[in-house]
């Protein structure tokens, strides 16, 4: 098995607990975290949602900056809109992407789940009802 | 030590008011967390805490009243501390939408986790000796890793 480079993108709080509960998927490869809290991980970006979707404009160069250091095969992301700019960023890179939609996203996807669709190779809610209603693919969760 | 936590993202006055007001009346202390600052009577405030200090605080509480955030969640299920979630509501301005409700639905049945669709119900419960939440890895995250791990290893 060939050792990848994982870029691994997550806002602070529930998205970034979730991501730190698939490390168990790396082993063997390089896991590098981009968060929107400094003192979390290795790199960071600036927080934003959807009420400051502008931000996203500074998440791309930033996520740019990263990748261009990282050189990603493999970007995965349990959101949120950062999260998705990862995606779209990943995919300039020719990385392949992950979307992992919350946990917390019981019913519907997230809005920034369903715009991750064209970017998102492996597209996936962690509800088999989300699943069914959508399309997204379901394989486990972290709960 | 009773832990009140409102998570990384929005305030949630409608659950500290409510727990201040409790506090008032228990005999144990209160830290609340409360993402916006804010004058309490009856808790130990702190708007804010990096990762290590809400590990320390959670781990040393008997019981944590939350939000029905999933940070939360986990971090509680990880300790297996006894977890009361309140969960938040889009029309009364808490959050963008009703998502916490249906996370606060999907909990009922999971040990050491209540969820409560009111504030009312939070002080008699207080006083309950609840089962700790089981922190092993839950079944379905298996599927969710070795999923997410054979797509990593198929690429080129």
């Amino acid at each position: 098995m060939t050792c990848k480079t994982i870029l691994a993108v997550s806002s602070k709080g529930g998205h970034y607990r979730q991501m730190k509960a698939l490390s168990g998927a790396y082993e063997g490869h390089e896991v590098r975290y981009v968060s929107t809290d400094p003192s979390l991980t290795e790199f960071s970006v600036s927080e934003c949602s959807r009420t400051q979707w502008w931000r996203a404009l500074t998440n791309v160069v930033q996520l740019i900056a990263i990748m261009r250091k990282v050189r990603p095969d493999v970007v995965v992301s349990t959101g949120a809109l950062p999260g998705l700019m990862a995606l779209i960023v990943g995919t300039l890179f020719g990385a392949r992407t992950v979307w992992i939609d919350s946990i917390a996203n019981t019913e519907h996807m997230s809005l920034s789940g369903r715009l991750s669709k064209p970017f998102a190779q492996l597209w996936l809610t962690q509800w088999p009802e989300v699943s069914d209603r959508t399309g997204a693919t379901y394989v486990g969760a972290v709960l | 030590m009773i832990f009140v936590t409102v998570g990384t993202q929005l305030p949630f006055p409608r659950l500290i008011e409510a727990m201040d007001e409790i506090a008032g009346r228990l005999y144990e202390p209160v830290i609340a967390q409360t993402y916006a600052p804010t004058t309490c009577k009856n808790m130990i405030v702190e708007p804010q805490m990096n990762g290590t200090r809400y590990s320390d605080v959670l781990a040393r509480a008997r019981l944590i009243v939350a939000h029905a955030g999933i940070g939360t969640i986990m971090a509680a299920r990880e300790a297996s501390i006894p977890l009361i979630v309140l969960p938040r509501r889009a029309s009364l301005g808490e959050h963008r939408n009703d998502h916490q409700q249906g996370t606060a639905r999907q909990m009922l049945g999971h040990e050491g986790i209540t969820a409560i669709w009111s504030e009312d119900k939070l002080e008699e419960l207080l006083d309950y000796n609840f089962e700790p939440p089981v922190s092993h890895a839950p079944p379905a995250l298996d599927g969710l890793v070795s999923g997410l791990r054979s797509f990593i290893s198929e690429g080129a």
